[in-house]
């Protein structure tokens, strides 16, 4: 077709020329890279490369642990210790502190008491960008709040001996005073008796410092608070105690009298602070599971809107535990679809297929056997969906606000007697060894991947290679957009039976109608996302205004489905006053070419705050993008089936990111909703924002008729 | 008896040397102070100090003075200068912030160097240059980064001289050193002209170790073969968690009136400071719950003390125990006796104190040497020839002092220290604490904040009696506010905004005139000069918390600018708060001795520790983390920017040299086009096609030898 009209025009430059041609087949070339990034995405979990350590300096493993038999003891007799302060039932918080700091001035080592407000309810202030958890504050200078409910850190810091102190690793252990597990107990044990070794090791270049956080609040946000005044102690507003004596008095009233000397000395009321923190290390245990043959450590590491801390602190660890503690680790992982059928046949599919291609050329080699294709699978399903909800899964969420590479361990033993010590030697071990590294370290975490998804312990798909799928999914979006625009001028040039039509492309003949026609679904779309917009920021209203969850949903759908309706009762009364007759039916084309650029604005603009969640977008986006079509069109029926069956694939894809099938309830969704404004998640305004305008947008395309 | 030594190695040496009388002479003195520590360690003090006479009456050849220094004072006119390495933080909180020895010795961590010249203006920065390499080259180190004056300051107040090391005010300056005779008014003029010859710089990041000490053991007349410095085991003292090698030169050799009244020429005092762990076996130390650990010379350094430095004039020991640990020996030694002792506190002058202790002379005397020597808390072991009192602001210390005997005549000086009970004491606080830290996170912006904390020690009553005694002298500010100067250098990358300077009182803003008793700010000049700023604030005596806050900007350093460790981060360089109103000064008094301790009264280290100086206390150095590029991206970058610009260049030399219209022209008029080789290669074989099927095989055959050549090209690199 191009080589026939060569001759009687002017040779055209080549990216024009790509372009019309592309625009010109845009349905089978969309077809295709539908296809291809579909096929990325399954292929993701073969792809995944075998981490390494990238930072030279931290050579993991290369000092013997001091970490001994003795210490190990120490542990478990300190959680014996905090175990049988539990008998104490009047005054439980006040004996375990006295416990604690009397421990600390043993050690020697600088400590002082951090106290902080409790964290505001949800919904109660609409600061929802700034991802730190607030807390309350004026009911305090009215004295609303007893001192008893103040959350209460205890902090220890060991200065390095030859160190200048201008770094620091924090380690933190949650704890809650008034109400402690036995597992609590083991890990505040452990973490006493390595802060212990700790303080006599000559080694030490970063200062070390001992967290004890009160998880009575949740622990993220007494590890918030603390991090909070480290970092930016003036922007409280303003002191704690108004004056000495209510210092005192609190003080007086957490802990016992023999402190009160080490307060008039008020080193320990003193926020003391130690440089830059270089990383955060969260230990936490899970408890004894009987049924289990050994040892094992979760890694938890995604951080608030998926941010994940440097590679290189996890492969440290696993590093550790693998290869000189003998320890398992282990990630999440979606173990549901482990059974599913289609996941293990494609797995089938890859494996003969790399074997082929090993045949032909060794080095082709691709695949892996089935069973880890699936296993990688769901842990990478898994990774995805942690990244893309956007709430960070432990503490070490508080660190990432602050650009602080952190991640949580979390230990579970294998027997719940006798072989404790063993177990708490192996563990010891592992956080004294990932401490050593991380002190070896001259710079801070740089060198390895930030942005990456884990397909197992140690397994992981950088970004070079997760951004393919999402690329070849997202630019069907703007190919097909400018597909619907040219057959639109096509249509409307062939209708007023223009001699040429090549003069037709790049002229419009009907501007005026045509401008309308534009300007109507800009307008809607705008109208859709202004609605969106007051949905979005609705559910504080409905919090106010109902008792129960379900309540809270019912008001908040009402809400949405009326002011809906009259969105498009405004949308059709300005359409009347434009003057354009079948206002949604003749502007279809339009409004479907700006619901495609909404849509790839939205996961252009959500991939790179959170890739995983733009991802499992663009997913279901991708089909509406062939569903959009007015269903009484002639080829609608067809375009609409085809859509369907997209569609359905693509549910089957998205189904991978749930893990446990939950009943879905209505107080689920609130809980969620609650969830994702707490932690200031931008997936919910991606999902307010993007698609649920999107998804109004293609039902109204859906439902009208162009040929009225 | 040293005279005659020093007399007949002289003749040894067959040196004609004229020797003169008292200070026509040149001195040497070798001294060592160890004072035990409340958290485990001891402290022990090296102190070297030579003097010369005047070069207008000596002359410029010397026996003991060290030729390097005298060469490099003469060189670049050096009126005054003082260079330490440091290692590790000295901790005011554990181990004492207000006693004379602490603000003779605490260093900010790295380099530190300050200077005054005696040249003209104009050539000081140049002088300074060339004194950095030259020090570089003496003590292996990178001090020739000082040299641009990007980093260095040139401090008002804060470090201008002509009283001691430090001048405050005029008045605190007139009980300093060698400028009694001058009159107040010339000594101010002198003083403005001094203050724009003071350069300061600090290399925060500059590790210390042997390459640096052995230079500086090359200075002393007897390196470390004999006397004190032979104690120095190079392990041990790197081993310690403060390490601090110093090097202080004053020299009159440049002032107008010089040589009169017997003054010394030039002064050279080389300390090394050191804090040692001092349980070295565990076994004795960590047996016994709660004990001090025992300690001995050799224990702490591992060598023996075999004798002193001949060449030395003064050669002695002293063991310091501080006023609240004698505090505690009083109270748990003699509480329970019922005794009544002579209050110390007050203002007795020495004749007073002394008739105190007569009084209490005797077997139960709280100061008696035997009583010192040997108690209920500690012993002891060797035999200290004199004993003194040491009376600070804060109470009243115990100085004993030991003669180092000659080389092999006895057995090694070893002395120790054994504890009998278990016995915890707080070092002597300064009055802040003071911390300094950086507010906020990100790449972009922050602030700097300085809190100082008042430290409520008990003795702080007695302090604020002394403070007001000197305040009455001083009558500058109103008696009951107390000043603190603040000093601080911060690198030009730290654009500081001297307008968001904050102030606070206990939580309160106050406003500039309030507290702002002088300063003096230098912005930044970016890759030109530090931004300095020099602040003396007045303080209400019962301020607790002052809070100092400067927000900043980070700045872009090129690429070139950077570290070989970018990610680590800046460092800031200590800030230096002095407290002017709160003296740091011990008065020793001699109160009983055995033998003859004539080297007591001509005692360098004494007479250094009786100088008034205000109390002066150094912040932590901070690092700052800037936004730094990945250092990979310039290979990227260049690539990337080759490869527009060729694009760039080859599109637009082909606009404009290309007429379309013309070449369309030209096309049409020339019929088809020219054939390539492989089109005309075909017409030859293939006459009887078609051109359009020619074509087609040819563009057929083209892609044929591309994908040919591919496979070629790859099956050649798989195989190599």
């Amino acid at each position: 077709m191009v080589e026939s009209s060569k001759s009687d025009r002017p040779p055209e430059r080549l990216l024009p020329k790509l372009a019309a041609l592309a625009v010109r087949h845009a349905d089978p070339l969309v077809a295709i890279l539908c296809v291809a990034g579909l096929v990325a995405l399954l292929l993701l979990p073969s792809l995944a490369k075998n981490t390494y350590i990238s930072e030279n300096a931290l050579i993991p493993g290369s000092a013997s642990p001091k970490f001994a038999i003795r210490d190990a003891m120490n542990a478990a007799q300190f959680a014996r210790d905090l175990q049988a302060l539990r008998q104490n039932v009047t005054d439980r918080p006040r004996v375990v502190r006295s416990f604690l700091i009397n421990h600390l001035v043993a050690i020697n080592a600088d400590f002082y008491v951090h106290a902080f407000y409790p964290p505001e309810p949800p919904f109660s202030s609409l600061n929802f960008f700034s991802s730190h958890p607030s807390y309350l504050r004026s009911s305090v200078e009215t004295n609303e709040i007893p001192p008893e409910n103040l959350g209460v850190n205890i902090a220890g810091i060991i200065r390095a001996p030859r160190g200048e102190g201008i770094e620091v690793i924090v380690l933190v252990t949650p704890f809650d005073a008034e109400s402690f597990t036995d597992a609590d107990a083991v890990s505040l044990g452990l973490s006493l008796s390595l802060f212990q070794l700790l303080s006599k090791s000559p080694w030490l270049a970063k200062d070390i410092v001992l967290l004890i956080a009160d998880s009575r609040y949740s622990a993220h946000s007494a590890v918030s608070a603390w991090l909070k005044e480290y970092y930016e102690p003036f922007s409280f507003g303003g002191p704690l105690f108004h004056g000495s004596t209510s210092q005192q008095e609190f003080y007086a009233r957490i802990m016992d009298a023999p402190f009160a000397s080490l307060l008039k000395e008020s080193t320990l009321a003193d926020f003391k602070r130690a440089g830059v923190i270089s990383a955060g290390l969260v230990f936490d245990m899970q408890g004894v599971q009987g049924r289990l043959l050994s040892d094992f450590l979760t890694v938890h590491a995604e951080g608030p809107n998926g941010q994940m801390p440097n590679l290189d602190l996890i492969n440290v660890i696993n590093n550790l535990a693998v290869y000189r503690e003998g320890l398992q680790m282990k990630l999440d992982m979606a173990t549901n679809i482990l059974e599913w059928a289609w996941l293990g046949i494609i797995g089938q599919i890859l494996e003969t297929l790399g074997h082929f291609a090993a045949m032909i050329n060794e080095g082709w080699k691709f695949g892996s056997p089935a069973f880890e294709y699936v296993q990688g699978a769901a842990t990478l399903a898994r990774s995805v969906m942690l990244q893309a909800f956007g709430v960070p899964t432990g503490v070490h969420g508080a660190f990432r606000d602050y650009q602080i590479d952190a991640v949580t361990v979390i230990m579970t033993f294998a027997q719940a007697h006798g072989g404790q010590v063993g177990s708490l030697l192996k563990f010891g071990r592992l956080v004294e060894g990932t401490i050593r590294s991380v002190n070896n370290l001259l710079e801070k975490f740089h060198q390895s991947f930030f942005l990456y998804f884990l397909a197992g312990p140690s397994r992981f798909v950088s970004v070079g290679i997760y951004t393919i799928p999402l690329m070849l999914l997202l630019v069907t979006l703007p190919l097909k957009a400018a597909a619907v625009c040219v057959q639109r001028t096509e249509c409307s040039a062939q209708a007023t039976e223009t001699s040429s039509p090549l003069q037709a492309s790049s002229i419009p003949v009907l501007p005026a109608r045509n401008f309308t026609n534009w300007l109507f679904a800009v307008l809607t779309v705008c109208v859709i996302e202004l609605w969106a917009l007051t949905v979005t920021i609705f559910p504080p209203i409905a919090n106010y205004l109902a008792d129960t969850s379900e309540l809270k949903v019912t008001v908040w759908g009402a809400y949405s489905s009326l002011s809906c309706l009259l969105c498009f009762m405004v949308l059709v009364w300005v359409s009347k006053l434009l003057g354009i007759p079948n206002s949604f039916g003749s502007s279809w084309t339009s409004l479907k070419a700006s619901t495609l650029g909404l849509a790839t604005i939205g996961v252009g603009i959500m991939s790179p705050i959170n890739f995983a969640a733009a991802l499992a977008g663009v997913i279901v986006l991708v089909p509406m993008c062939f569903l959009a079509c007015p269903f009484r069109k002639q080829k609608g029926m067809f375009q609409f089936f085809l859509g369907l069956a997209l569609c359905l694939f693509c549910t089957l894809l998205v189904s991978l990111f749930y893990t446990e099938q939950p009943k879905l309830t209505l107080a689920m969704l609130w809980e969620w909703v609650e969830c994702q404004w707490k932690w200031g998640s931008a997936t919910y305004l991606y999902l307010s924002l993007v698609h649920l305008p999107c998804s109004v947008l293609s039902m109204i395309l859906l439902v009208c008729n162009p040929d009225k | 008896m040293q005279f005659h030594h020093y007399a007949v190695l002289l003749l040894v040496a067959s040196f004609p040397v004229l020797i003169a009388q008292k200070l026509d002479e040149e001195e040497f003195s070798e001294e060592l102070l160890v004072r035990p520590l409340p958290d485990r360690n001891v402290f022990a003090h090296f102190h070297f100090t030579h003097r010369l006479p005047p070069t207008v009456h000596y002359g410029s050849h010397h026996v003991l003075f060290p030729k390097a220094i005298f060469q490099i004072v003469q060189k670049f006119r050096i009126r005054e200068m003082e260079l330490s390495f440091t290692q590790g933080r000295w901790k005011y909180n554990n181990w004492g912030g207000v006693d004379p020895l602490t603000r003779l010795q605490a260093k900010p961590s790295g380099v530190e160097l300050w200077a005054v010249f005696a040249v003209p203006d104009d050539q000081v920065d140049a002088t300074w240059g060339n004194l950095t390499h030259a020090l570089s080259g003496l003590f292996c180190a990178s001090l020739n980064f000082l040299e641009s004056m990007v980093m260095v300051a040139k401090p008002k107040k804060m470090f201008a001289s002509g009283c001691g090391k430090e001048g405050i005010t005029p008045l605190v300056c007139s009980e300093g050193f060698a400028d009694h005779h001058a009159s107040n008014q010339s000594r101010s003029k002198d003083q403005n002209i001094l203050r724009s010859r003071v350069r300061y710089g600090a290399l925060p990041r500059e590790a210390v170790c042997t390459e640096n000490l052995t230079p500086w053991l090359k200075l002393l007349p007897c390196r470390d073969k004999a006397g004190l410095a032979s104690l120095l085991d190079r392990p041990t003292i790197y081993k310690g968690s403060y390490h601090s090698l110093r090097l202080y030169i004053k020299s009159n050799n440049f002032e107008e009136h010089q040589g009169i009244n017997g003054d010394i020429g030039t002064f050279l005092q080389q300390t090394l400071s050191l804090v040692i762990p001092a349980s070295e076996n565990p076994s004795s130390g960590e047996g016994l719950k709660g004990f001090q650990p025992n300690w001995s010379l050799f224990s702490l350094f591992g060598r023996h003390l075999m004798g002193r430095c001949l060449l030395a004039k003064t050669s002695a020991l002293y063991l310091e125990f501080e006023a609240p640990l004698v505090e505690k020996l009083k109270q748990l030694d003699f509480g329970t006796k019922d005794k009544e002792y002579c209050s110390l506190a007050g203002s007795e002058d020495e004749a007073s104190l002394l008739d105190c202790s007569a009084d209490s002379s005797g077997d139960i005397a709280p100061f008696s040497l035997s009583m010192v020597k040997d108690n209920d808390i500690f012993m002891v072991n060797g035999s200290p020839s004199s004993f003194s009192l040491e009376r600070g602001a804060y109470g009243n210390g115990v100085l004993l002092s030991f003669n180092i005997p000659k080389h092999g005549k006895q057995q090694p000086l070893n002395v120790g220290l054994t504890w009998k009970l278990p016995i915890t004491w707080s070092p002597v606080r300064g009055p802040f604490r003071a911390t300094r830290f950086l507010v906020g996170s990100g790449n972009a912006r922050g602030a700097i904040a300085l809190v100082l904390k008042a430290n409520n020690m008990p003795t702080r009553d007695l302090m604020n009696l002394h403070s007001q005694r000197s305040l009455e002298k001083e009558s500058l500010v109103s008696p009951d506010m107390t000043s603190v100067t603040v000093f601080q250098v911060v690198p030009w990358y730290i654009h500081l905004y001297f307008h968001t300077l904050q102030v606070l009182i206990d939580e309160q803003p106050k406003s500039f005139r309030e507290v702002i008793k002088w300063m003096q700010v230098v912005p930044s000049e970016d890759r030109t000069s530090p931004g300095v700023m020099e602040i003396e604030l007045k303080i209400p005596y019962n301020a607790s918390v002052i809070t100092l806050i400067v927000e900043f900007d980070k700045g872009f350093l090129r690429i070139d600018e950077h570290n070989p460790d970018a990610n680590r981060g800046f460092d800031l360089p200590s800030a230096l708060l002095s407290f002017p109103t709160e003296q740091s000064e011990g008065n020793y008094f001699h109160i009983e001795a055995t033998k003859s301790s004539a080297h007591f009264h001509n005692s360098a280290l004494l007479e250094e520790l009786k100088r008034r100086k205000s109390v002066q206390v150094y912040t932590e150095v901070l690092l700052v983390p800037l936004a730094t590029p990945d250092f990979s991206m310039p290979y990227n970058v260049i690539t990337l920017t080759c490869t527009v610009l060729a694009l760039y260049f080859g599109s637009l030399l082909n606009v404009l040299r290309r007429r379309v219209s013309e070449e369309e022209r030209l096309a049409k008029s020339k019929g088809p086009s020219p054939q390539g080789l492989l089109e005309r290669l075909l017409s030859r074989l293939l006459r009887r096609r078609s051109v359009e099927s020619r074509a087609r095989i040819a563009k057929v055959l083209k892609l044929m030898l591309v994908a040919g050549m591919f496979i070629a090209l790859n099956y050649y690199l798989s195989d190599s």
